[in-house]
């Protein structure tokens, strides 16, 4: 009788055991991602070279949501193709004696995984903390126009910075938002990028923004219904309008040669 | 296992007393109306989510009034006694207790899960997805869950008086949450406390049904961690019903 009594013991006792061991080597498995981060150091530089956002992922080895990240979210080919196309992507291990404790410093982190997206002065653009799936962090990111024209200066301070730097100012005049993933598509073109910020300091007005209607009223700048958008260029000290573009809808997509008229001929 | 039927039969007849009747059908009204009142408000948009609630709400009764005093009330009465020299083992006896224990609650649970689930189907407002092999999934963690806090229940009852059991693990539980808040909010850069923190109540089936609930790749490490504890400690409940001082002759 004992010793059946002792057999149960020992078989549910070693089933336990060697679960806990199954278990702890499912957790800790170091678990590797699609991702080419590039060092925190470099992001900043590759960022105004190429003028892109950074985003910032701050994790630790011991972060269960941050190996979750890991292993979901950045081994999903979207995530993967739109960190290295649209942005800079680096990552900051909150333990780095240097570069963890400078970051958690610098941006308060309080909590972990945080990302973070920056502008390539190092200007946080926008925050989330916590896991996110594939789904949620391309939705969090998707909003890409979010990004280019958060690098973009507001009105007034297009205005100073082209007049302190001698350039033209330029400004994006739509109805409303809804063409803003298209135009950002097209003006994230390294090659229009270059040429626009050669000679403009650009910024963007959106007529639904009650912070943009006054600028826009003051220069009677909304563009017919028949345009989707259109470009204006102001000489910032005199704010004259030296140049107008109206863009119509279909000409979204081939931004590229309607735009010759302020940034020339671009290579085909 | 005709023993084990017998058993079972007798146990559940003896689980139903008149205060646990009592605390069951405020358990099963108290459990619906939260749901149906959260559900009209727009706070539950699946079924599998009813579910969770569900759960939330009854496993606190269920440790303090369904688990109180498990076994220690059956030492006390003379009732295991009585089983003893009967040609019961007590593993058949233990294992019997868990599951009328198991048995009790899926029917208390279901009731209270049950019945607001009926009422949104009624009301043509509340647009209630009906995701059945989420909740599925969601039913078997929750049962997971229940089993192994049946089974804590039961390992403390052997060595301790009354009800103080029930009382035991719903502190453990509490006191576990109470850390975990307070590692994520003072001490989330800690490596060790946020470790830690996860081992000190075993949580994996709560973990893996709140990843089903989040929608996240289905969790086969929070199962293991689950599955191991609920094992482990099974082990520990059989060591020590042996170790149960009962006088029984000749057992």
């Amino acid at each position: 009788m004992k010793q059946r009594r002792d057999q149960e013991i020992k078989i549910f006792g070693i089933a336990g055991i060697v679960l806990t061991i199954a278990a702890a080597v499912m957790e800790y498995r170091p678990v590797e991602n699609a991702i080419e981060w590039v060092s925190y150091d470099n992001a900043f530089q590759i960022a105004k070279e190429e003028q892109k956002a950074i985003y910032v992922d701050v994790y630790a080895e011991w972060c269960g949501p941050c190996k979750l990240m890991d292993k979901t979210t950045f081994t999903n080919d979207t995530v993967v193709s739109s960190l290295k196309n649209d942005l800079v992507a680096t990552r900051v291990n909150i333990d780095d004696e240097r570069t963890g404790a400078d970051v958690k410093k610098k941006f308060n982190i309080q909590a972990m995984p945080t990302s973070l997206l920056l502008t390539p002065d190092g200007q946080e653009i926008k925050r989330n903390i916590g896991y996110m799936n594939s789904t949620q962090l391309l939705e969090w990111i998707g909003d890409t126009a979010k990004i280019l024209f958060a690098l973009w200066n507001d009105f007034p301070a297009a205005r100073s910075l082209a007049a302190k730097n001698g350039k033209q100012l330029l400004v994006l005049v739509l109805h409303d938002s809804l063409q803003i993933s298209i135009l950002q598509k097209e003006l994230r073109r390294t090659e229009i990028k270059n040429a626009l910020n050669q000679k403009y300091v650009p910024t963007l007005l959106i007529n639904t923004n009650p912070a943009h209607a006054p600028h826009i009223q003051q220069y009677s700048l909304l563009p017919s219904v028949d345009f989707a958008a259109a470009f204006y260029v102001f000489d910032p000290a005199s704010m004259d309008i030296k140049q107008v573009l109206p863009i119509r809808q279909m000409d979204l997509f081939r931004l590229k040669y309607v735009i010759t008229p302020l940034i020339g001929d671009l290579p085909l | 296992m005709k023993t084990m039927i017998i058993l079972f039969k007798a146990e559940f007849k003896r689980y139903w007393t008149l205060g646990i009747i009592l605390v069951s059908l405020f358990l099963v009204a108290l459990g619906s109306i939260s749901p149906i009142m959260m559900t009209s408000a727009g706070m539950f948009k699946k079924l599998s989510q009813l579910s969770n609630a569900s759960e939330g709400f009854i496993s606190f009764f269920v440790l303090l009034i369904f688990y109180g005093g498990i076994v220690s009330a059956d030492i006390k009465s003379g009732w295991l006694r009585t089983l003893l020299t009967r040609a019961v083992t007590r593993q058949q006896y233990i294992v019997t207790k868990m599951l009328v224990a198991l048995t009790a609650t899926a029917i208390v649970y279901f009731l209270a899960f049950i019945i607001p689930a009926i009422f949104v189907s009624f009301d043509a407002k509340i647009m209630l997805v009906y995701d059945w092999s989420d909740t599925l999934v969601s039913l078997t963690y929750i049962f997971a869950q229940f089993s192994l806090l049946i089974v804590l229940s039961t390992l403390v009852s052997c060595g301790m008086p009354g009800a103080f059991n029930g009382v035991i693990v719903y502190a453990w539980m509490i006191l576990s949450q109470m850390i975990g808040f307070l590692v994520d909010k003072l001490y989330w850069d800690v490596p060790w406390a946020v470790v830690l923190k996860d081992y000190i109540f075993p949580s994996g089936f709560s973990d893996a049904m709140r990843a089903v609930a989040q929608s996240l790749p289905f969790p086969y490490t929070e199962t293991l961690w689950g599955l191991a504890a609920l094992t482990f400690f099974l082990s520990l409940t059989f060591f020590s019903i042996n170790k149960v001082v009962v006088d029984v002759g000749s057992e």
